[in-house]
C-alpha cells in the first residue's frame, strides 16, 4: 500500500516546472505581440553561470573595440581622411563601452550597449573607408549583427538594428557622402533595410536558442536540482515515518540506503558489506540462516521466481515481536535486479487477536460454567495435569505422549477452546507427520497459551474449588432421614451420594457436542439420551468421560453416513446417536449408539495388516480398531483421524477396570459398549459401606 | 501426450490434492505412496517428466529415495522437486548437495506449484 503511494512521488513535476518557468501561462493563450515581447526579452533572473559567460564576453568585447583605434587610424591614414580626427572618434566611440563596462553592474545592460557601440563603430568604418570600397565596408555591419549573437540576448540584437537604423537614415539625409559613395536614392536603403532586418531576425533567434539550450542550461539544472532535492527530502521525510521497514536490496541482498528508518531502529544500521540476512542475524540466527538458504533459490532461477519469493521465511519474531517480512521483485522478468523488502510489525495485531481469542474462549468457558461447574472444573484439572505431563514430555513413550495430546485435543474442542485444539493439532503434526517427538521449544506455545487461559478463567470464575451441588429434593430427604432417626451407615450413604454426579449431566454435554460436531459435517442427527438417573463419582470418573468423547465423535464423523448416502440405502436422512448409561445385571453399563453404516471390517483388515498387525478373526480385528495409532481414515482433520481415540478411550475404561467391546451390522449401525463393576460407580461408598 | 508426473507422499491427502492440481493442469500423474513404489514406478516408466517428492515418510523417507535417485544415475535426465514444511533449511541444503531442483514448502498455492512444474519440465503442458 505504502509503496504504491510512494511511487506516485516518482512523477514528472520537474519537466513541468522547467517547462512552465519560461512560459507561466501556456504560450498559445497568450496574445502574438506579448509573445514576441517575452521571446525578444529574456527573463529578469541572471544565473550565475550567464553572468560570468557575459562579465567575459563583455571584457573580450572591450579589447574589440581598442583594437578599432589603431586600425581605423591606418585605414583613415592610406585613404588620407585626417588620422588624427577619425582617431579621436573611433575613441569618442570607444568611451561608451569602456563607461559602460566600468559603470553598469548588470552585464546584460553592458552588452546591449555594446550592440550600440558596434554598429556606431561600422558607421565610423564606413565613413573612414571612402571611395571605391565604401559599399563594401557596409559588410561590416552584418558581420558585427551576426557576431553579436555570441551574447545569447536578441534585445543586443535589437539595440544594434535600431541603431544602424536610425544612423543610416540620419547620414544618409544629413551627410550621404559618409554613407554612400554614389547618390543612393531612398529604395536603395531600403534594400539596406531589408537585410538588416533579414539578419536581425536569424540573430535573434540564434541568440534566444543560445541564451534557452545553453546559457540557460544551468538553471534548467539548477531547478531540476533542486525539485530533485525536494523530492529527496519529501521522500525522506516518508522513509523516517513510515511504519513498515521498506528497503531494497540488490541480488546479493545488499541494502541500499534508502530505506525506512524504523528499520534502523528494530535491527540496527547496516555495516558496510553486511547483507540484509546479517543484519535479521542480530535478532535471530535461525531466521537469517533459512532465509540465505531460501535466498540462493531465489538467484538460482531454478524454480519459478513467484514461488521462490512466496517460500522465503516471513514470521521473524524476536524479544516477544512478531514481524512479517515480505520480498517483491522490483521490474520484470525471473531475474530482476532488485527486490523490495517490506518489514512489519505485526506484535501489535498479534496481541489484539490474540487477546480476541482469550476473551472469547474465556467468555465460551464461563457460559459453560454457568450451565455446568462441576463439568468446567473436571475438565480444568484434567487439562492441567495434562498440560503438565505434555510440558514434561521428556519422560514419555511415544505412544503415551501421542495419546495425552489427543486427550487434550478432544476435551478442549468440547469446551469450545479452538487455540488448544490447534496448538496440540500442531504438536500431532509434528509426531505422525515428521515422526519426532517434538522440541520444549515447540511446546512452548501449547503451555503459555494454557496458562494464560488457566489464568483468565480464574479471574472469571475464581480458582477451582471442589464445590457439591445439592439438589434441594436431595436435600430434604438428608434432612428428613437425619430427623427420622435413621441408621449413621445409612446417612453416611446418603451424604456420601451427594458427591456423585448424575451420568445425565455428561451424556447431555456430549449430547451437545455430538449435534455441533454434526452440524460443522453437514450432517442431521438426533441424540437421544438414557441415563436411567444414575450417577457415579466425578473423583473416579473424569478421565472416562473425557475419553468417552472420541467414541462420540467417531459416531456422528464416520459412523453415520452423509444425508445423501442415506436417502440412497433407504434410510431416515437423519441419524440417531444414543448415548446410554444403565444397570445391566450387576454390571453398570456405558454405551454409544449410532444407526451409521458399521464398522467397514474389510478396511481395519487391509489397514491392520499394512500395519503388520494380525489381520484376520473378529477378536483380531476388534482389537487392532482400539489400537493405539490406529484409524481407517484417510485424511486427518482437527476433528478425528489420527486413530488414536479409540486406544484412549479403551486404556481409560480398562484403568475402571471396565470392558470395551463394539457391536457392528453393517449398514445398520454400530454401538461401543463399555462395562463396568457396579462397585465401581462410587468406589468409596461401597468402602464406606463394608 | 501429455507430462508424466510421478508424486510421491505417504499422505493421500497430498498425493491428492498436488495429483489433481496437476492434472488440471494438463499433466499426467502417477502417484506413490513411499519410496519403494517410487522406485518401481520409475523404472516401468522410463520417460517420467518431473518427481515431487515428500521429505517426511515412513520407511524411505525423501531423502534417502533422493540419495538412490542420486546413485542410479536418475537425477541427470529427471528433475526431482522436494515437498516440505517451513523451518529446515539443513534438510534442503542437503537436498541441494543430492541434487534436488528446489522445494516447495506445504502448504502451497495450486498456481505456485503448477508455475514450478511447468518451467522445470519446459512444457506448458
Amino acid at each position: 500500500m505504502t509503496v504504491r503511494r510512494l511511487s506516485i512521488v516518482r512523477g514528472t513535476p520537474v519537466e513541468e516546472a522547467v517547462a512552465g518557468e519560461r512560459t507561466g501561462t501556456p504560450a498559445h493563450e497568450r496574445p502574438f505581440l506579448a509573445r514576441l515581447r517575452r521571446y525578444l526579452v529574456l527573463p529578469r533572473e541572471i544565473s550565475s553561470f550567464e553572468r560570468a559567460y557575459l562579465r567575459r564576453l563583455n571584457r573580450i568585447g572591450l579589447w574589440f573595440f581598442v583594437a578599432h583605434v589603431p586600425v581605423m587610424m591606418l585605414i583613415a591614414w592610406i585613404n588620407e581622411m585626417g588620422t588624427a580626427f577619425i582617431g579621436a572618434v573611433t575613441l569618442a566611440t570607444v568611451a561608451g563601452p569602456v563607461f559602460a563596462h566600468r559603470m553598469l553592474d548588470n552585464p546584460r545592460a553592458v552588452s546591449a550597449c555594446y550592440g550600440v557601440a558596434t554598429m556606431i563603430m561600422g558607421g565610423v568604418l564606413v565613413h573612414t573607408g571612402q571611395g571605391i570600397v565604401q559599399i563594401e565596408m557596409h559588410f561590416y555591419f552584418f558581420a558585427l549583427l551576426a557576431m553579436l549573437a555570441v551574447f545569447g540576448n536578441p534585445s543586443v540584437i535589437i539595440a544594434a538594428a535600431a541603431t544602424v537604423t536610425v544612423h543610416h537614415i540620419a547620414l544618409w539625409v544629413l551627410l550621404p557622402s559618409s554613407v554612400f559613395n554614389y547618390a543612393a536614392p531612398m529604395w536603395v536603403v531600403g534594400v539596406h533595410a531589408a537585410f538588416v532586418i533579414l539578419e536581425s531576425v536569424a540573430a535573434c533567434f540564434i541568440a534566444r536558442s543560445f541564451f534557452d539550450n545553453v546559457i540557460g542550461l544551468e538553471r534548467i539544472v539548477q531547478r531540476r536540482t533542486a525539485a530533485l532535492d525536494l523530492r529527496t527530502r519529501d521522500m525522506r521525510r516518508v522513509l523516517d515515518n513510515v511504519v513498515q521497514g521498506l528497503v531494497t536490496i540488490d541480488r546479493d541482498a545488499m541494502p541500499s540506503n534508502e530505506r525506512s528508518r524504523i528499520l534502523d531502529t528494530w535491527f540496527g544500521s547496516p555495516r558496510p558489506g553486511e547483507t540484509i540476512f546479517d543484519v535479521f542475524e542480530r535478532v535471530s540466527a535461525e531466521f537469517a540462516e533459512a532465509s540465505r538458504v531460501a535466498w540462493v533459490e531465489v538467484i538460482d532461477g531454478v524454480m519459478p521466481l513467484c514461488l521462490t519469493l512466496a517460500q522465503m521465511p516471513g514470521i521473524l519474531s524476536f524479544d516477544g515481536t512478531h514481524h512479517r517480512v515480505t520480498y517483491q521483485s522490483i521490474g520484470d522478468g525471473e531475474q530482476p535486479q532488485r527486490f523490495l523488502v517490506v518489514v512489519t510489525d505485526r506484535t501489535a495485531d498479534v496481541a489484539r487477536e490474540n487477546a480476541d481469542r482469550d476473551r472469547s474462549e474465556a467468555m465460551q468457558l464461563f457460559e459453560r460454567f454457568a450451565a455446568d461447574r462441576q463439568a468446567v472444573y473436571a475438565f480444568f484439572e484434567d487439562a492441567s495435569q495434562l498440560v503438565e505431563h505434555i510440558s514434561d514430555c521428556g519422560t514419555l513413550s511415544r505412544p503415551v505422549f501421542e495419546r495425552l495430546v489427543h486427550t487434550l485435543k478432544g476435551n478442549s474442542s468440547i469446551f469450545g477452546l479452538q487455540s488448544l485444539v490447534i496448538e496440540a493439532h500442531r504438536l500431532e503434526t509434528i509426531l505422525v507427520e515428521e515422526g519426532r517427538m517434538p522440541q520444549q521449544f515447540e511446546l512452548a506455545p501449547l503451555t503459555d497459551r494454557w496458562t494464560s487461559l488457566a489464568s483468565e478463567v480464574a479471574r472469571l470464575i475464581g480458582a477451582p474449588r471442589p464445590l457439591i451441588e445439592v439438589a434441594e429434593s436431595d436435600h430434604s430427604e438428608l434432612e428428613a432421614a437425619v430427623r427420622d432417626g435413621e441408621a449413621r451407615s445409612e446417612i453416611l450413604r446418603r451424604v456420601h451420594a451427594l458427591k456423585l454426579e448424575p451420568t445425565r449431566r455428561r451424556l447431555e454435554h456430549f449430547a451437545a457436542q455430538a449435534r455441533r460436531i454434526g452440524e460443522g459435517l453437514g450432517k442431521e442427527l438426533h441424540v437421544i439420551v438414557e441415563s436411567n438417573d444414575l450417577r457415579v463419582d466425578p473423583k473416579y470418573w473424569g478421565r472416562f468421560w473425557n475419553a468417552l468423547i472420541h467414541a462420540v465423535r467417531n459416531a456422528v464423523d464416520h459412523g453415520l453416513e452423509p444425508p445423501s448416502v442415506r436417502a440412497a440405502s433407504g434410510k431416515a436422512t437423519q441419524g440417531t446417536v444414543v448415548l446410554r448409561t444403565r444397570i445391566r445385571g450387576d454390571r453398570f453399563v456405558v454405551e454409544v449408539a449410532d444407526d451409521g453404516r458399521g464398522v467397514d471390517w474389510a478396511r481395519v483388515a487391509a489397514k491392520a495388516a499394512s500395519l503388520g498387525l494380525a489381520a484376520s478373526g473378529a477378536g483380531a480385528l476388534e482389537e487392532a480398531l482400539f489400537r493405539a495409532g490406529f484409524s481407517t481414515a484417510d485424511h486427518v482433520s482437527e476433528l478425528s483421524g489420527r486413530g488414536l481415540g479409540l486406544g484412549a478411550l479403551k486404556a481409560a475404561t480398562e484403568s475402571l477396570s471396565g470392558t470395551i467391546e463394539v457391536e457392528t451390522n453393517p449398514g445398520s449401525g454400530t454401538t461401543i459398549r463399555m462395562s463396568f463393576a457396579r462397585s465401581m460407580m462410587a468406589p468409596d461408598l461401597v468402602a464406606l459401606a463394608s | 501426450m501429455s507430462a508424466k508426473i510421478l508424486v510421491v507422499d505417504d499422505s493421500m491427502m497430498v498425493r491428492t490434492q498436488v495429483g489433481q492440481t496437476l492434472e488440471w493442469a494438463g499433466f499426467e500423474v502417477v502417484e506413490a505412496s513411499d519410496g519403494a513404489e517410487a522406485l518401481v514406478k520409475l523404472n516401468d516408466m522410463p520417460e517420467m517428466a518431473l518427481v515431487v517428492l515428500d521429505v517426511n515418510m515412513p520407511r524411505m523417507n525423501g531423502i534417502d529415495l533422493l540419495r538412490q535417485l542420486a546413485i542410479r544415475g536418475v537425477l541427470s535426465h529427471i528433475p526431482v522437486v522436494m515437498l516440505t514444511t517451513e523451518g529446515h533449511p539443513q534438510l534442503m541444503r542437503d537436498a541441494k548437495a543430492l541434487g534436488a531442483k528446489g522445494w516447495i514448502v506445504k502448504p502451497f498455492r495450486a498456481e505456485h506449484l503448477v508455475a514450478a512444474v511447468r518451467k522445470l519440465t519446459g512444457l506448458a503442458a
